[in-house]
This record gives structure tokens, C-alpha cells and sequence, in this order.
């Protein structure tokens, strides 16, 4: 178990620059989940921290060392990839103690290692078969078997979930978070999906482009976005976003409807970006007027699909409201869930 | 606040659609004989081509003959002459000889040149093509070449090997020294074909398995021995195959070189069943030398097929 920070961490490939300049810091034991939109860099920087990608510019260190010349091997480092990359030709077994067996651990301990780990993960049944025998969710527990064998201080994790169905995602997810909490180890990562992160992790990175664009545990990500990037993409469905200026205490739209705001927001003569989740907004007498295009029940609440003018706005409604296509609802938000972002900067307005 | 739930559809209990019994049930009962006799062209002419000719020197190998006369049947003689007689066995030993040793080099120098360029970007991708040159040539200018190459008084090879301070001898001259230099001619010619199997079933290796070696510890060897070979090992064996099927009943290569000589060194049994044939014109005989080596195919043909249908059932 050990730290992992990241300082001006640059990765370029000839004159294209991939990452940016990334500092983090990953506390001993601690979950962190890299996640944001494909090619924003998040499995470049996960193979940065493995040894599988060189380090153009600043210094990576794993428990207080620097690991920038360091072979993957030398790290101390296990990964767990999206194709699970077990060695076909090897049964269960033998694949999770391959590290092991070259690293030169008597076979006594090897068995005994191999052997923990397959309790833990389920895989006792299983350690005499092929990977060609086993189906996807059993091939990831070997390959994060094959991770735990080693015992390393730092576990990578590369979208290991993308391949596998949504019911079985959502039972390796939880299976993953308990993993961690039985063995503690530090853990980077890596996904896409934003559910993913916010269910799993300690502390979320939100990278875009190369940049990381926020680090907060999940729910201050959920709160407090930074930006209009980390707002839009944490939540789903995505947060609404309305254009406007604030005048006299009041958002005005760029049709003239005004809309609250929530005390203390100064005039201010740049434009601002008025964000609301779709959970926050509530059918009321007064307010912001809509028109329905897509009503969707979905058992426990309600999608509405709406618009208002050129705009779509989705709301979500925890009451059966099932207004027909077409008509009109009138919705207002929760005042102290609404967020100000500058238009041209897309950083938030405290 | 709940997310709507992805509907992803799998269909994990093979459940039977409709439309696949429709489809049988229409297969079934639109038999007709319209595709066999697209056929018939090609397989007239397959029969003509080689089931017939392979037909006619089964039968021959039980007639006597005399030069291009048939003189009668005479069942089992040619066969009984020709297994007992020790040129036959000297022959078999020269052809699996030639065989083995073409193939272990074709094989080797492929994976090998296979391997270097395979890392070498796209310097490796445009040498792949410049290496592939002997394979595009035919086996007589092949022959031709390394006649010119391998000749003692002026070839550039005994130049360079007696300049090392070896006496060169009389290379294809020399009856120990020609089956090897016919071999490695051979295996000059043939080893692009390996190297470019070898490389496609290298590239269809997925980068992880290296990068799992990687962080599990192991080096190139490792990586080589676990992951390349066992990936490529099925490509490798079906190519050895049909090289060795190929070797067998290659004889253009030793006509242009060596004639079968020096003093029947290089004497395979299809240089025999040419010689047979066309020189020395015993027809009885020499058409048991053409079954012996049809059947050595047969089996070996067996074998690929056999292989390769592992593969892809």
C-alpha cells in the first residue's frame, strides 16, 4: 500500500500534447477514479502510473519514489485490463500465479497464494479451466485475481467493466468496492462511465481534453462542479443549462423570462450560464414555461423530455406526472440547487 | 435521484428465433440440382488434371514395361522390385532429409525475420517487402542464380568462403556438400512464405498479453515463449505443412542444379519419378516411386486438414 502523486505530469507524442500538465495526489488506501469522455487521456494517464507509457514531462512517484524509469515490473504495480488480457494457453490457476512463478516464489506459496485469492473472488471451482471455458464476468475475476495475487501497492484498473453486460456491471462494481474494502489497497481507476465513479470512488478526477478538470470526492463533484464541463457530464441524466445575463437580482434569459436566483448572486454585465439538474425542478404555479415532447415513466419516476423556445430541458419528477405531448407544465427549480458558470471562461460564479 | 435503466438486450439462453425456422423450413424445400451443375465444369477438369493422371500411374505401377511399350500386368513385381532395393531407401532417406532440412531453415530464418522486423515499425514493414524477393522467383532462376553463386572457379561464395581461409572445394561438386547446399538454397527460397504467415498471426496478438507479461514480471523471452509462440504455434504448424508437402514433390530446383548427382546425392524420389519418366524411361517402376510419394502427401494432406479444421471448428 502506498501513495501515488502526480506532479506536472506531460505526455506528448512528437508535437501533439495528450496530458496537460496533471498534478494529483492519491492518499495510501484511497479509491480514485479517473473518468471523462474517450480520449481525454484517462487510460494514457493510468499507463503513465503503470510504466506502459513514457513520461514526457514531470515526475510520477508510487510510496515516495519516483517511477519514472522504473519498468513496469520494478513499480510494484498490478493491472487489471478491459479485455481482461489472461494468457489463453494457461488454466485458471497458473495464469494467477505467473507473476508469482517468475518472480521466483517456491510453488508452496504460490498454490497458497493462488489459492487466497481464488476464495476471495469465487474462483475456486475454477482454477484447473481454460480462460475459453470461463464467461466474461469470471474472466475478469481472474484477471483481478491474477492483480491480488501479488499483493502490489497500487492496483490499476482499465475499464475493466466495459466489456461486460449492465446487470453483471452492476454486480462486479459492487464486488470491486468490497474487494477494495477487504484489502485496502491504493486504487487508480479508470472509466467512462460516470455512474462507475460516483458509486466506487473516494475521490473522482474529472479529465477533458487532457486537462483534469476537477478532484472531489463524488458528491462535492455533484454539488459544487467547477466548471460547466464537470457539471454537464457528472449526473445523469445531464444538467440543464440556460443561457442569460443576471440583472436586478433575477436571471433573464435571452428571451426575456426571468428566472430566481439564489441570494447573494451579484449584477454582473458578462453572460452567465444558468445550471439546474433535472431532479431539482418542480412543477409550480410560476415559473419557467414548457413545452412537453417526451414523456417517459420509468416506474419510479418520470422522465419529461421539454422545451422551452429552441431549448431542451429535461426534468425528472419523483411524482407520477404524466402530462400529454404538447401540453404546456410550468417548472421552478430549487433555489439552493442552482448554479451560475461564466459563458465565456465555463468556470463557476460562487 | 435514480438513472433509467439501460435495456441492453443479450440473449445468453440461445433462445430459437422465428425467422431461423423459416429460414431452414425454405432451405429445405428449395433442393434443387442447378449448383451441382455450376460445378461440373471445374470438376471435369479437376478430374481430368489430377484424378485421372493419379488414376493412370496407380494402374501403370502393375504393368511391366519396356521403354513407352506396355507389356502386360504384372501385379505386384514392380513393387516388390522397387521396396527392395536399397537406391529406393537411399532415395527416401535423400527426400526426408531434404525435406526436414528445407523446412527447419525455411522455418527458423521466417520466425526469426519474422520477429526483427515485426518490432521494427515501418522500416520493418518496407524491408517485409524487399525480403519477400527470392519467394516471387521461379525455381529455375533460382537455380540459376545460385549455380552462378555456388560455382567453384567464379562464384562469389567460394570467393569469400576461401578468403575466410576454408577451402571451399568443389561445392555442388562435391557429393557430401550438395544435398546441404541444395537445402539451404531451398530454404533461401521458401522462408518468406513463413515469415509472412508468421508475422500476420503476430499481428492478431492483442498488445495486452505483452503488457500483462510486462507488469507481471517477465522479459522478452518470456514474452516470446508464452505469449508469441503459443499464439502463433497453429499458424506455424499448418505453414510447416504445406511446406513440407510443397518439398516433397519439388524436383525443378535439383534438375537445374545438380541433376540428381553428384552420384545420386540429390536423387529425391520425385527427382527419381522425373528421371524415371523422361530419362531413363522405366515406367513400371518409376510409377511405384510416384505412388510412394502420393501417398506420403496423402498423409501429410491429411494431417493439414485435419489441423486446420481443429482451428476453425
Amino acid at each position: 500500500m502506498a501513495d501515488v502523486t502526480l506532479s506536472r505530469v506531460r505526455k506528448s507524442y512528437g508535437a501533439l500534447d495528450i496530458i496537460h500538465g496533471a498534478d494529483l495526489g492519491i492518499r495510501d488506501g484511497e479509491f480514485v477514479v479517473l473518468v471523462g469522455p474517450s480520449g481525454c487521456g484517462k487510460s494514457t494517464l493510468l499507463r503513465m502510473i503503470a510504466g506502459l507509457e513514457t513520461i514526457t514531462g514531470g515526475d510520477i512517484r508510487i510510496g515516495g519514489r519516483v517511477v519514472n524509469d522504473l519498468d513496469p515490473k520494478d513499480r510494484d504495480i498490478a493491472m487489471v485490463f478491459q479485455n481482461y488480457a489472461l494468457y489463453p494457453h494457461m488454466t485458471v490457476a497458473t495464469n494467477m500465479g505467473f507473476s508469482l512463478e517468475h518472480r521466483g516464489t517456491s510453488k508452496a506459496e504460490i498454490a497458497g497464494r493462488v489459492k487466497w485469492a481464488a476464495d476471495i473472488l469465487g474462483l475456486s471451482q475454477l482454477l484447473d479451466r481454460y480462460p475459453r471455458q470461463l464467461s466474461g464476468g469470471q474472466r475478469q475475476r481472474v484477471a483481478m485475481g491474477r492483480a491480488i495475487v501479488r499483493n502490489p501497492q497500487v492496483f490499476l484498473f482499465d475499464e475493466p467493466l466495459s466489456n461486460l453486460d449492465a446487470k453483471l456491471r452492476v454486480q462486479m462494481r459492487a464486488e470491486i468496492k468490497e474487494l477494495h474494502q477487504r484489502l485496502k489497497t491504493t486504487t487508480v481507476y479508470v472509466t467512462h462511465d460516470q455512474v462507475e465513479a460516483m458509486t466506487m470512488a473516494d475521490k473522482i478526477v474529472v479529465m477533458h481534453d487532457g486537462y483534469v478538470e476537477q478532484v472531489g470526492a463524488p458528491l462535492e463533484l455533484y454539488d459544487y462542479p467547477a466548471n460547466v464541463f464537470v457539471a454537464g457530464f457528472i449526473g445523469s441524466p445531464s444538467m440543464n443549462f440556460l443561457n442569460g445575463r443576471v440583472e436586478a437580482g433575477r436571471f433573464v434569459l435571452e428571451d426575456g423570462h426571468k428566472l430566481p436566483l439564489p441570494a447573494g448572486v451579484a449584477d454582473t454585465s458578462e453572460k452567465v450560464i444558468y445550471g439546474v439538474r433535472p431532479e431539482h425542478l418542480t412543477i409550480s404555479a410560476e415559473g419557467l414555461p414548457l413545452t412537453v415532447t417526451v414523456v417517459e415513466p420509468t416506474g419510479s419516476e418520470t422522465q419529461i423530455i421539454a422545451r422551452h423556445g429552441a431549448q431542451t430541458i429535461v426534468c425528472i419528477f419523483r411524482d407520477r406526472v404524466l402530462p400529454k405531448v404538447g401540453e404546456t407544465i410550468t417548472v421552478a427549480p430549487d433555489l439552493s440547487r442552482v448554479h451560475l458558470f461564466s459563458e465565456s471562461t465555463g468556470r463557476r460564479l460562487s | 435521484m435514480s438513472i433509467p435503466p439501460l435495456q441492453v438486450s443479450t440473449n445468453q439462453s440461445a433462445t430459437h428465433l422465428a425467422s431461423d425456422v423459416v429460414d431452414a423450413t425454405d432451405n429445405a424445400n428449395r433442393f434443387s440440382w442447378t449448383p451441382f451443375l455450376w460445378f461440373t465444369p471445374a470438376i471435369l477438369i479437376l478430374f481430368l488434371v489430377t484424378l485421372y493422371p493419379t488414376i493412370f500411374v496407380f494402374w501403370l505401377s502393375f504393368q511391366k514395361t519396356k521403354y513407352y511399350e506396355l507389356v502386360g500386368f504384372t501385379g505386384l513385381a514392380n513393387y516388390v522390385e522397387v521396396l527392395r532395393s536399397s537406391e529406393f531407401w537411399d532415395t527416401t532417406v535423400i527426400s526426408l532429409t531434404y525435406v526436414g532440412g528445407s523446412l527447419a531453415g525455411a522455418m527458423i530464418l521466417g520466425l526469426s525475420s519474422a520477429l526483427v522486423l515485426n518490432r521494427a515499425g515501418v522500416t520493418g514493414s518496407t524491408l517485409r517487402v524487399f525480403i519477400l524477393f527470392p519467394w516471387t522467383l521461379s525455381m529455375s532462376v533460382v537455380g540459376s542464380i545460385w549455380l552462378w553463386l555456388l560455382n567453384p572457379s567464379f562464384g562469389p561464395v567460394p570467393y569469400v568462403i576461401q578468403k575466410l581461409g576454408i577451402d571451399p572445394g568443389l561445392m555442388l561438386g562435391d557429393p557430401g556438400m550438395a544435398l546441404p547446399l541444395i537445402i539451404i538454397v531451398t530454404a533461401w527460397w521458401s522462408f518468406p512464405y513463413v515469415m509472412v504467415m508468421a508475422t500476420a498471426a503476430m499481428q492478431s496478438i492483442p498488445k495486452e498479453l505483452y503488457e500483462a507479461v510486462e507488469i507481471d514480471g517477465g522479459g522478452a523471452f518470456v514474452k516470446f515463449r508464452y505469449v508469441t509462440l503459443t499464439e502463433i504455434l497453429p499458424t506455424l504448424g499448418s505453414t510447416a505443412l504445406t511446406l513440407s508437402i510443397m518439398y516433397l514433390t519439388l524436383m525443378t530446383l535439383i534438375i537445374v542444379m545438380t541433376g540428381g548427382g553428384p552420384l545420386g546425392s540429390t536423387t529425391t524420389l520425385s527427382f527419381e519419378a522425373f528421371r524415371g519418366t523422361v530419362q531413363a524411361v522405366n515406367i513400371g517402376p518409376t510409377a511405384v516411386v510416384s505412388i510412394v510419394v502420393l501417398i506420403i502427401n496423402v498423409a501429410l494432406g491429411a494431417l493439414y486438414s485435419r489441423l486446420t479444421g481443429r482451428a476453425t471448428g
